[in-house]
């Protein structure tokens, strides 16, 4: 009994091999997870696609408005703080480093945006009701391309911070030199 | 050779014609440059974008200059931080583009 069993096992794994088609990772993860999935996506298809069109609008208008911000922290805060500061001959690498990590990271975020904008456009001229997993592949993709987006922006609110603390480190040894000179 | 006899016969036609090509392609050239530079993304002057326009921040007078010259000393930087933290909110507080916002839940997949 035992040794029809293991033999049944055996056929069974050889005919698994041999007959049924490999599945790809990637196909894995692009397909909604179950029936329900495909079904709640087409029966909330309106709803959802009204959800990304807001969302679409609502992050371009941040971009806009999130973008000068970025600009007035760069070039009219931190670019004249460390020209200031080489002007009074104080040592500024620190803060040359911070601001020009920001930069670079302003730059990144750009792409990150680009990217993001262009996702979430085509996810939205997708038909979720008659193209339900083709629509979900595009989401996925859009919620990578967000998620990038995401961390750019953590890195720089994480530079903005850095930036503060050295300018905090630094009025505080002009503090202490003043008390050490007074007295 | 028969282009230029026709051109000589008519100048004023094919002056028009000339004028109406050259803009064409000047149209296509900028509008290339229009979508391949990315500045249509932030284009928020687009038909879609015009309930939101209202809400862009124009208000230069808000944005803070801070002297690229002059003395550093310990007041100096209290009202650069002051400066500082001001816009610095504006972009902390939004906590802009979490990355949730696409999930299954939130979506209602």
């Amino acid at each position: 009994m035992t040794r029809f069993v293991k033999l049944l096992i055996g056929v069974a794994s050889v005919f698994s091999l041999v007959f049924v088609p490999p599945v790809h990772a990637q196909e894995m993860i692009l397909q909604p997870s179950g029936p329900t999935e495909v079904d709640r996506l087409q029966a909330q298809c309106d709803t959802i696609i009204a959800t990304l069109r807001r969302l679409h609008t609502n992050d371009a208008l941040l971009r806009v408005n999130i973008g000068q911000s970025y600009n007035a922290i760069s070039a009219r805060l931190m670019a004249r703080l460390n020209s200031r500061l080489a002007l009074n001959r104080i040592d500024s690498s620190k803060f040359v480093e911070i601001a020009n990590r920001f930069d670079e990271e302003r730059d990144r975020f750009s792409s990150a945006y680009s990217e993001y904008e262009t996702a979430l456009s085509s996810l939205v001229r997708i038909d979720c009701k008659t193209r339900a997993t083709e629509f979900y592949a595009a989401l996925l993709e859009s919620r990578d391309a967000r998620t990038k987006l995401s961390n750019s922006v953590k890195t720089m609110n994480d530079n903005i911070r850095e930036y503060r603390v050295a300018v905090e480190v630094l009025q505080q040894e002009l503090k202490l030199e003043t008390h050490t000179d007074a007295s | 050779m028969h282009l230029k006899q026709w051109i000589m016969r008519y100048r004023l036609p094919a002056f028009l014609i000339g004028v109406i090509v050259l803009a064409i392609v000047l149209v296509l050239i900028s509008m290339n440059v229009y979508y391949r530079s990315g500045a249509y993304q932030l284009d928020l002057s687009r038909p879609e974008y015009k309930s939101v326009r209202s809400q862009i921040d124009t208000d230069k007078k808000t944005r803070h200059n801070f002297e690229a010259q002059g003395p550093i000393n310990s007041q100096v930087l209290e009202d650069f931080l002051r400066m500082y933290d001001e816009e610095a909110r504006r972009v902390i507080e939004a906590d802009a583009y979490s990355a949730d916002v696409l999930s299954n839940e939130q979506l209602g997949i």
